[in-house]
């Protein structure tokens, strides 16, 4: 995921004058006690079942070991303007492997094109559920299947398997690079954003979302640390 | 000389100044009048202009856009191409091609007239040669140079075929050249396509003129007498641009019209604007066209909803419109809120009365609560659709006697005591899963109301029923509604005798908790019962009950058909102060239909309870209640076609099969109290498809299979209740589902049909690869139980022989999304490909037709085609 | 008020509002200069003691008025448009539905007449009348002056005819008359509902207690005697004053059949106001009621 950016804000103090002048970079922490995943069963495919040697857990919730919490979207809400961004080249990655996705969060430029990969020798299907872009439901019965997807319209949307029930994914489609998915140390950064003020937002599946006003100045990065509390 | 102008002599007195001034007045006055009348009354020419100036912009917006979008390195490399191309015509190699190409053309000509000549003077001495044969005197002579000559144009046909043997290798040489410069060109012209679609429109725009764009109708509306009147509209005059693309998010009166696909069927180019939009349409200024400025115009503008009330002119008679789904919810409320059994209304005379049967009420519940329901029927039930009609209590006691004296005359056959034994903690179970919230509210529970979205019920809520009906009645009712009433729209939910003893045990514990005194009521006088029989009489209630002795009334009220059009003027505003105008009358009325009563003025129309939006959607029916009808070849055909369907559907209405089914993108409100998505009622809009008639035609008459074993989703809780339509209805349903999947009804043998032995074994393996049986259970290859819930399963393919209709098997396997929104069957073959390019040549096609004849084959009995695998 | 400001300035009655202020204004200017004239024993014009040719004396004044009185038009016809209600239809007629202004006066008078008096004998009398007074006036005086004191009968007539009877007519039948030709005062709205009391009763049952029908609906004889003996009566008095004046000069020069010409128009004309005071005042139907008309 390209990301990108800018600029600065108040409080550096780690990153002053390095070339990378111009970021946001944060951690994703998490406060109360972290709810204990629901085992997943997957008995209705004996595929999946030879896939994992122990059971897995619910992606919904992952707390990390130092206290962030994974699966984390983080992006830039407002103060882009009407700017118009280059669509990268490259593709984003979307497999399906052990009957689960990975990855479970995910954002993409509009544009921008979604590689979806099938990587168990069993039948997964697709289906997004979409509102703004149009709805797909494709069926990938063999090992090694593609399927290749762009997306006009900005909007987030679930993505799931009807024959897996518990597989979900979520997908975003932005009309911008500013965004980035917390992963297992938590932490997040945006890229060569142009100097000015932005209100980033994070979003996670079931904690909703957290905003915060970052001031980004021509050099420097910024950092920007946000929190989710257990409910 | 002279003081003052009066002592002037007449012959002396000077009127230049006069003259003057008036000759100057009269001149200024006259170019007023030609500045008014060319620019000042004309606005519409400064607009158009403004128009073509902001089209052109937008348009070389798109100029620009697609030179940038130009493959600029492609175009280089073209014209370089193009230059080669063109350099090699000019070089020494093609000169000196066509320098020889030249002279071998000349020589040919040179020959070829050579030849000819030899052949003319071969010709005259034949025919001197044959002359003198004919007068016996045979001149050697002319047979000498005849023969000279045909020898002669042997050696130039010779000569000839050579060089055009020359010419035309030449010519292919010369040609290559050129066709390499064409080629090259059509090249670029391709490239350069869009760039000059959009320059050419460019160039049009630049060139149009200023002028009143106008439609004519010679014969569209009728005068008072009848007479074609014409229609005339200069709307696009200043909305230009209603059909440009490029003016969709440009301001008013610029833009785009937000619906091109009603426009393919309404096009204004010929069928003007306010057919549908209303407004006047010779008027050239906003004001007049609109009618702001115009108070006398009748038919102004419609605006934001009310839009919809236009349809009524040409689509009376229909109930349900693709494009305007306002005006289907807007009839929909009408009819269900019982308008038509009142009022007269066009295309609705012979809908069926909307309230029950009240000949047997003595059996069903008690006159108190009879009294106390005719008093006020919001009291118990506040989203009742019988309204209030505000009776005193003489008038609610007498019309309780009347109804109790004609009812309890009538006998009604029904057990006592056989409810008895039932568990009410297994009947609220019964009651929440086999359906009866899809009309029946309970409780808390309004989920469903509340998605439907209407202020009323479709069928009585049942949070009191203890209290209003006896649990004798109840059992005998839920076993078979018919039974007390033969024309109710309640169906058979097949309740076995236990489980309708359960569920009567529920209802009889829902009471109404509050307290009421009885009033002491005086039944059994002959002067009461009378007088009951006259207030019936005079309030209408038969418009919605069929009640004995009343049979030959008709509705009490006034027409409605041509209501949209009644004047102001016509209107009683009664003590009221509001404004008057057509929409406060009917707004105010519609909300308390009472409030134009004064104290000489009686009202007998019942309150009713509506939603602002329902009084909105009504109001906007009313509007559309005009006697005004175009010409016949405006309308749209009602033909076979459209009446089946609509005949169909009017069936469909009135048993509230959208209640559970989505039909026409309306209905299925059940799902609000059904939490797992796969347990849904199916969407039926495209069931003519779909199903097979007879298959159909059995399920209707007996839908037995839902919620049994042998059913397709036997796991489903939720049961399709069987309302025994008659023949006739399931004929209609039928014509109905399948008028709305443009099929035809024709007899088909459907057992006959044989799976192609080839395709048989292809969709075999296909079957397999694919893991359809991940999903669809079917024969004995059902998942066990626990290692998939039952909410994941797909329907049983093995009834899909004695059900489905193969081609439809095929264009479901093609795209399911896009038969059924939101279904949970993946397509196996996004954008037609197939994924397995191995299998039948990799024709995706073929390939979902193997798979529809393996599906029909799993259904069927052992045949040899089947076991010779 | 309000409501009388607004119809007084509906495009359509700004004839009718410069009529109104064009016949003071004539009226004031002619008598204010026959006084004048007369006061003195010779007349203004008659000092005047050159005369000039129509051209191209007058002509010239003429052509400039009518100069003006185009650009005054102009202006009038870009500023003023023809006021457009809504389309015709003959199955819904207007409500007051009213004829051109300058037959207001006529349609006024068809409330207190039947149609065949007020829309055929009145009429045709006005024509026949106006036809008829180079015949019956022989008095030579007030030829290129003006003057009152020598025409005191024949203007006063005139005056009564033409502004007290015909113009407030059409005022009245213009601003007065609102829907339902209810009487509407220029204080009040123009309220379509309006209710009006019908108490409207025959002369004779007001004055005699004679009912003009019988019980059962046939013309009561001593009812029409009655009416008739009024009618006659009025017009007696014709004859009367003829006998009582008879031997004045203006009679004399007039002579029986001028005179009893003269008398029937003018008693004929004096009987319509009569009419329309008993109506508005006494609420008399009719003064007599025969099979074939009524009075």
């Amino acid at each position: 995921m390209r990301s990108s950016s800018l600029v600065v804000a108040a409080l550096t103090f780690c990153l002053v004058g390095q070339a990378f002048a111009g970021d946001i970079v944060g951690k994703i922490t998490f406060e109360g006690a972290a709810p204990k995943g629901s085992k997943i069963k997957m008995n209705a495919d004996p595929v999946c079942m030879k896939a994992h040697k122990e059971p897995q857990l619910s992606q919904e919730v992952i707390v990390n070991k130092n206290g962030t919490l994974k699966n984390v979207l983080v992006y830039v809400k407002e103060g882009l303007g009407g700017k118009k961004f280059d669509v990268p080249t490259s593709k984003v990655e979307f497999d399906q492997i052990g009957c689960m996705y990975t990855p479970h969060v995910l954002g993409i430029q509009t544009g921008q094109e979604l590689l979806v990969v099938n990587s168990d020798p069993t039948l997964h299907n697709v289906h997004s559920l979409s509102k703004d872009n149009p709805q797909f439901n494709v069926a990938q019965p063999k090992k090694g299947m593609t399927l290749s997807k762009k997306f006009d319209k900005p909007e987030s949307f679930k993505v799931k398997c009807e024959v897996h029930t518990w597989m979900n994914a979520w997908i975003t489609v932005f009309n911008h690079p500013f965004f980035a998915v917390t992963g297992d140390d938590g932490s997040f950064s945006l890229k060569k954003l142009p100097a000015g003020d932005y209100t980033i937002e994070a979003w996670h599946e079931k904690y909703g979302t957290q905003t915060m006003k970052v001031k980004v100045a021509a050099t420097g990065s910024q950092t920007a640390d946000l929190k989710f509390v257990a409910k | 000389m002279f003081e003052k102008r009066s002592q002037v002599p007449i012959e002396s007195r000077n009127y230049s100044t006069y003259y003057f001034v008036f000759s100057g007045l009269l001149f200024l006055g006259t170019m007023w009048a030609v500045v008014d009348e060319v620019s000042t009354r004309r606005p519409w020419k400064e607009q158009q202009k403004q128009y073509y100036a902001l089209l052109s912009s937008k348009v070389q917006e798109r100029v620009n856009q697609a030179a940038a979008d130009l493959d600029s390195s492609r175009l280089v490399e073209l014209s370089a191409q193009l230059q080669v191309a063109q350099d090699s015509m000019n070089g020494p190699t093609y000169s000196g091609l066509q320098g020889k190409y030249n002279s071998t053309l000349k020589q040919l000509i040179d020959a070829t007239r050579d030849y000819q000549f030899a052949k003319s003077r071969g010709d005259e001495a034949y025919y001197f040669y044959k002359k003198s044969v004919r007068e016996g005197k045979e001149d050697l002579g002319q047979k000498k140079k005849l023969d000279t000559n045909e020898a002669e144009m042997a050696a130039h046909q010779v000569v000839m075929t050579q060089l055009e043997g020359r010419r035309d290798s030449l010519f292919a040489f010369l040609n290559e050249y050129r066709l390499n410069v064409k080629t090259v060109q059509s090249q670029i012209k391709d490239l350069q396509k869009n760039t000059e679609k959009w320059e050419t429109k460019l160039k049009r725009i630049r060139s149009a003129s200023i002028e009143v764009k106008q439609v004519m109708m010679l014969d569209y509306d009728r005068n008072p007498f009848n007479d074609p009147k014409a229609r005339i509209d200069r709307c696009q005059t200043c909305h230009l641009g209603w059909n440009e693309e490029v003016m969709e998010d440009a301001p008013q009166p610029y833009k785009k019209h937000p619906f091109p696909e009603l426009l393919a069927k309404h096009n204004p180019e010929v069928f003007g604007c306010t057919p549908c939009h209303r407004g006047q349409g010779a008027a050239l200024t906003a004001g007049f066209g609109h009618g702001e400025e115009d108070h006398y115009w009748e038919n102004p503008l419609l605006k934001g909803k009310d839009i919809y009330a236009s349809c009524n002119e040409c689509h009376e008679n229909q109930s349900s419109l693709q494009y305007g789904q306002e005006f289907t919810r807007a009839k929909r409320v009408m009819l269900e809120s019982g308008c038509h059994g009142c009022h007269e209304i066009k295309g609705y005379a012979d809908v069926a009365k909307i309230g029950p049967e009240l000949n047997k009420l003595a059996h069903k519940t008690n006159p108190q609560w009879i009294y106390r329901w005719v008093k006020n029927p919001k009291d118990h039930n506040p989203h009742t659709r019988m309204p209030n009609f505000r009776l005193s209590d003489d008038q609610a006691e007498a019309v309780t006697a009347y109804l109790m004296d004609i009812s309890s005359k009538n006998e009604f056959g029904y057990m006592k005591g056989a409810y008895a034994g039932g568990d009410a903690k297994r009947g609220k179970q019964l009651v929440e899963a086999v359906g009866c919230q899809a009309c029946h509210v309970l409780g808390e529970n309004t989920k469903v109301r509340e998605l439907r979205g209407t202020s009323y019920d479709i069928a009585p809520e049942l949070t009191r029923v203890g209290s209003k009906v006896n649990p004798d009645w109840i059992y005998d009712w839920i076993r078979n509604p018919r039974h007390y009433n033969p024309t109710t729209k309640m169906p058979n939910l097949r309740l076995s005798d236990g489980e309708a003893k359960d569920v009567v045990a529920y209802l009889v514990t829902l009471k109404d908790e509050r307290k009421f005194t009885d009033a002491s009521l005086n039944l059994t006088s002959a002067v009461t019962i009378k007088r009951g029989e006259r207030t019936i009489r005079e309030y209408g209630c038969n418009g919605c009950h069929t009640i004995q002795g009343m049979e030959k009334e008709g509705r009490v009220s006034v027409s409605l058909s041509n209501f949209g059009r009644k004047r102001v003027e016509e209107m009683d505003f009664g003590d009221t102060e509001i404004h008057h105008t057509w929409n406060d009358w009917v707004s105010n009325k519609l909300k308390n239909s009472r409030a134009f009563q004064t104290d000489r003025i009686v009202q007998k129309m019942p309150v009713f309870a509506f939603s602002d939006e329902e009084i909105a959607l009504l109001r906007m029916f009313l509007l559309s209640e005009t006697k005004d009808e175009p010409d016949k070849k405006y309308i749209q055909a009602f033909d076979k076609k459209q009446q089946n369907i609509e005949t169909g559907r009017r069936v469909a209405i009135s048993y509230n099969c959208q209640q559970c089914h989505q039909l026409e993108k309306v209905g299925g409100y059940i799902g609000a109290t059904i939490e797992e998505a796969a347990f849904l009622p199916p969407i039926i809009t495209g069931e003519g498809a779909k199903v097979q008639e007879p298959w159909l035609h059995e399920f209707l008459q007996s839908p037995s299979t839902v919620g049994q074993p042998n059913s397709i989703r036997p796991w489903i809780p939720t049961r399709m209740p069987t309302f025994k339509l008659t023949d006739d209805e399931i004929g209609r349903l039928t014509k109905y589902f399948l008028g709305m999947s443009n099929q035809e009804l024709e007899l088909r043998d459907y057992k006959s049909y044989m799976p192609d032995p080839v395709l048989l074994p292809v969709g075999k393996s296909i079957f397999t690869d694919f893991q359809c049986l991940k999903c669809h259970p079917s024969g004995n290859t059902a998942p066990k139980s626990g290692e998939a819930s039952t909410a994941d399963l797909a329907p049983n393919l093995t009834k899909a022989r004695d059900r489905l209709k193969p081609e439809w098997i095929v264009e479901w396997l093609a795209d399911p999304g896009k038969i059924q929104e939101g279904t949970r069957m993946p397509t196996f073959f996004p954008d037609g490909q197939s994924p397995l390019p191995d299998v039948l040549g990799g024709d995706a096609r073929k390939q979902m037709m193997a798979i529809r004849d393996y599906v029909i084959s799993i259904g069927q009995p052992a045949r040899p085609v089947v076991s010779s695998r | 008020m309000e409501y009388l400001i607004k119809i007084l300035s509906k495009p359509d009655n700004v004839p009718i509002v410069v009529m109104l202020i064009l016949t003071i204004f004539y009226t004031w200017f002619s008598m204010k200069k026959a006084l004048k004239n007369d006061r003195q024993d010779i007349s203004e014009e008659a000092k005047l003691a050159d005369k000039v040719q129509v051209w191209p004396y007058l002509v010239k004044v003429e052509f400039l008025a009518s100069l003006l009185i185009m650009a005054i038009l102009t202006v009038w016809s870009i500023g003023l448009d023809a006021p457009l209600e809504e389309p015709a239809n003959p199955a819904l007629t207007p409500n007051p539905s009213k004829a051109p202004w300058y037959f207001l006066g006529l349609q006024e008078i068809l409330v207190y007449f039947d149609p065949w008096i007020a829309g055929v004998m009145i009429p045709t009398l006005i024509i026949v009348g106006l036809c008829a007074i180079p015949y019956i006036d022989i008095n030579p005086k007030g030829n290129g002056y003006y003057t009152f004191k020598e025409r005191k009968f024949s203007i006063l007539t005139f005056e009564f005819g033409f502004i007290i009877m015909w113009v407030s007519l059409i005022v009245l039948g213009t601003f007065f008359r609102g829907p339902g030709w209810n009487l509407f005062f220029p204080w009040e709205y123009w309220d379509t509902h309006r209710v009006v009391a019908l108490t409207n009763q025959d002369y004779t049952e007001f004055f005699f207690g004679v009912s003009t029908r019988r019980v059962d609906d046939s013309l009561n004889p001593s009812a029409m005697l009655i009416g008739s003996l009024t009618v006659l009566g009025w017009y007696a008095l014709g004859v009367a004053f003829y006998l009582w004046r008879r031997n004045t000069d203006l009679l004399k020069k007039l002579g029986p059949l001028r005179y009893s010409v003269t008398a029937f128009l003018f008693l004929t004309m004096m009987a319509v106001p009569i009419k329309v005071i008993l109506r508005l005042t006494l609420n008399i139907k009719y003064i007599l009621v025969t099979p074939w008309f009524n009075i």
